[in-house]
């Protein structure tokens, strides 16, 4: 059922066993995952079913650090969060992304790929991604068109994605909850603080305001935090009334390691003879190119992969971070609805697809643009901090610093260096690199590095409270019965797109809530 | 930008693109010199650029003595030197010694092109005698 949190009365108490903060892709799909259960589950939105620029406001905030997405515009703040403007694009993480690995500090995950691998599945039906076949083999025996470049097999692989149409959990998923008896969507809810009982050893209950001037109290028997990265460290850190530094930030870890993907134009593939390179086009699916992890290890790299656009396609399309610049997401929706056209329909993301995937009448191409994307090496300098401004609803907003280190550009140069040297020894053709690339004494990425409006880590897993902020299960270290749902767990990115994952990291939070803790197979 | 339009811009950013390719290429056969001219890169770069190249390769390696490169380029593994009048033979040799280089990452970057220190040597000598 929908219950409009402006109609209740001033000083209502809400109560249920499972409260769920956020509907974005983690929240949705955890809240699906209980329908029938017989337990009330609460399920709290900021915001209504449509954008409401009040609401959206109250992401704001400043940014410092490496150039990024307005804080505003970054996600959406309604039924659905960012599922409502996102591109689609999934991708599964590899092993060694869960690796400690030497080379790249702070990593390594309490997890393994096979703990959420049997989760992977269903997140594949709840994101629509069509055929659950992740290997090349499976689409180029689909499609002989399909077929991998001549590459060293020792050095790179193709990894592939698939593109979700993409589902907006806000439309597809509305109906089914709340037509769903034990599902109590709140609207216009902002969980504003976070009130922990005695000896700080559990949550007791939220407190929900908006606009109207209503505030409201939910308690419940779990409380599961599913609101992104920035706001979940925003609202940990600012529930302070109990715990100076915020809740489970004994250790100041709350609001670091902050992950983007990082992702730019990085240079040219010139082939010898045109080839329309389709596996490495944006269809169903697509592939990538990835370098196998003893390249990794042997050249220190982080995980990344490069796609291949044609050059005469893209050539002039200026970087994300360039365009998606407005304050107000609709302003950098019209402005980019302006250069890619004004098909109905057609978002701004499916806009970019049109534009990098062949017209019909044109598919084979000379060349290719290098289009890399890599993990950020974890950073705890990268944090969402707490402004001295607070917003409409009294609660301090959060500013990000976005921040780099030397591994991230090496690893940038040397996967398309590698590329090169591949490309050369099969005869192909050639590479060239960008400009920003020659000097390797230049450590920095530059300005135009887009991120993928991937918001990754500030309350990461790990096996002990000295080094993250939740365990292996996603619970608050030190806290009885607070979860965190989402990329905000992650405690290294990937070197994919996160919503995959999130989807099925948090079906596997919400199978141990319910078999751990409440006894239900 | 309509869609159109788009397809219209984008069609003549690849004829731009791929003039040089296909000026090397309708005049590979006339005057081609393996020697001077790496076989694949000079399908992408003009003669500027190759020029760019080698100059950029001589100022950082002190290769700048045409005599000495074109001994280096004729000279196989084994010592053998091929005649410099037999264009399929050095035109061979150096695709080989280009395939080893690239097969042993030996490459180098100059002005963006991935290249092997053979074909650098190349546009070395073709920016020294042409």
């Amino acid at each position: 059922m929908h219950i409009d949190a402006r109609q209740l009365d001033n000083g209502s108490l809400i109560e249920g066993d499972i409260c769920i903060v956020g509907t974005g892709a983690a929240g949705i799909s955890i809240a699906l995952d209980w329908i029938d259960s017989g337990y009330k589950v609460i399920l709290l939105e900021g915001g209504g079913f449509d954008y409401d620029d009040q609401v959206q406001e109250l992401y704001n905030g400043k940014l410092t650090g490496q150039p990024y997405y307005p804080m505003k515009s970054s996600r959406l703040h309604y039924f659905g969060g960012s599922t409502m403007h996102w591109g689609g694009m999934c991708a599964m993480f590899d092993e060694l992304d869960f690796e400690k690995r030497d080379w790249v500090p702070h990593s390594g995950w309490p997890i393994k790929l096979q703990d959420i691998a049997a989760h992977y599945p269903k997140a594949n039906d709840i994101l629509d991604l069509g055929p659950y076949e992740w290997d090349v083999e499976y689409w180029t025996k689909k499609d002989p068109k399909m077929i991998p470049l001549p590459l060293d097999k020792n050095v790179v692989w193709n990894k592939m994605w698939h593109f979700s149409p993409p589902t907006r959990f806000g439309t597809k998923y509305k109906d089914t909850l709340v037509n769903a008896k034990n599902i109590h969507l709140y609207t216009y809810a902002n969980v504003v603080d976070i009130t922990a009982g005695e000896n700080v050893k559990n949550i007791q209950s939220v407190t929900v305001k908006n606009h109207a001037g209503r505030t409201h109290t939910v308690k419940a028997k779990y409380f599961i935090l599913a609101c992104c990265s920035i706001q979940t460290a925003r609202l940990l850190m600012a529930s302070n009334k109990q715990a100076p530094a915020g809740l489970g930030n004994d250790r100041d870890l709350v609001g670091r390691y902050f992950m983007e993907h990082p992702e730019l134009k990085t240079g040219e593939l010139w082939l010898t003879k045109t080839d329309e390179l389709k596996l490495y086009q944006i269809e169903k699916v697509r592939a990538e190119l990835a370098f196998h992890p003893q390249v990794q290890k042997e050249f220190q790299l982080l995980n990344g992969t490069v796609a291949l656009n044609p050059l005469p396609l893209v050539k002039n399309v200026k970087a994300n971070v360039q365009t998606w610049n407005e304050d107000d997401p609709r302003k950098s929706l019209k402005k980019n609805q302006d250069d890619y056209g004004t098909t109905p329909k057609r978002n701004f993301f499916q806009k970019v697809m049109d534009k990098i995937s062949p017209p019909k009448e044109e598919k084979s191409f000379q060349s290719y643009e290098l289009y890399t994307r890599i993990e950020q090496a974890p950073n705890p300098d990268s944090r969402v901090v707490l402004s001295d401004e607070i917003d409409a609803l009294g609660v301090p907003r959060a500013n990000l610093h976005w921040s780099m280190q030397p591994i991230d550009k090496y690893t940038v140069r040397k996967l398309n260096t590698l590329v090169g040297q591949l490309v050369g020894e099969a005869g192909i053709g050639r590479v060239r690199l960008y400009d920003f690339l020659l000097n390797e004494k230049d450590q920095s990425m530059p300005d135009f590095t887009s991120g993928g409006w991937h918001h990754i880590g500030t309350t990461r897993m790990s096996d002990t409270p000295q080094t993250g902020v939740v365990d292996k299960d996603c619970k608050v270290f030190g806290l009885d019965n607070l979860y965190i749902a989402g990329s905000a767990t992650f405690p290294t990115a990937g070197a994919i797109n996160p919503t995959f994952t999130v989807v099925a990291i948090s079906l596997r939070l919400s199978e141990h809530i319910k078999k751990e803790k409440m006894g239900k197979a | 930008m309509k869609r159109r339009t788009f397809i219209i811009a984008a069609a003549a950013t690849a004829v731009a693109i791929t003039v040089p390719a296909v000026y090397y290429s309708r005049n590979h056969k006339k005057s081609y010199n393996p020697l001077v001219m790496p076989e694949i890169l000079g399908q992408f770069c003009d003669e500027s650029l190759i020029r760019a190249i080698g100059e950029q390769y001589a100022a950082k390696t002190g290769e700048n003595q045409a005599d000495k490169i074109k001994a280096l380029l004729l000279q196989e593994d084994n010592g053998t030197v091929v005649a410099e009048k037999d264009r399929d033979a050095v035109a061979a040799l150096l695709k080989k010694k280009t395939e080893a280089e690239f097969s042993a990452r030996k490459t180098l970057v100059l002005n963006g092109w991935i290249i092997t220190q053979t074909e650098a040597r190349q546009c070395a000598l073709f920016s020294l005698t042409a």
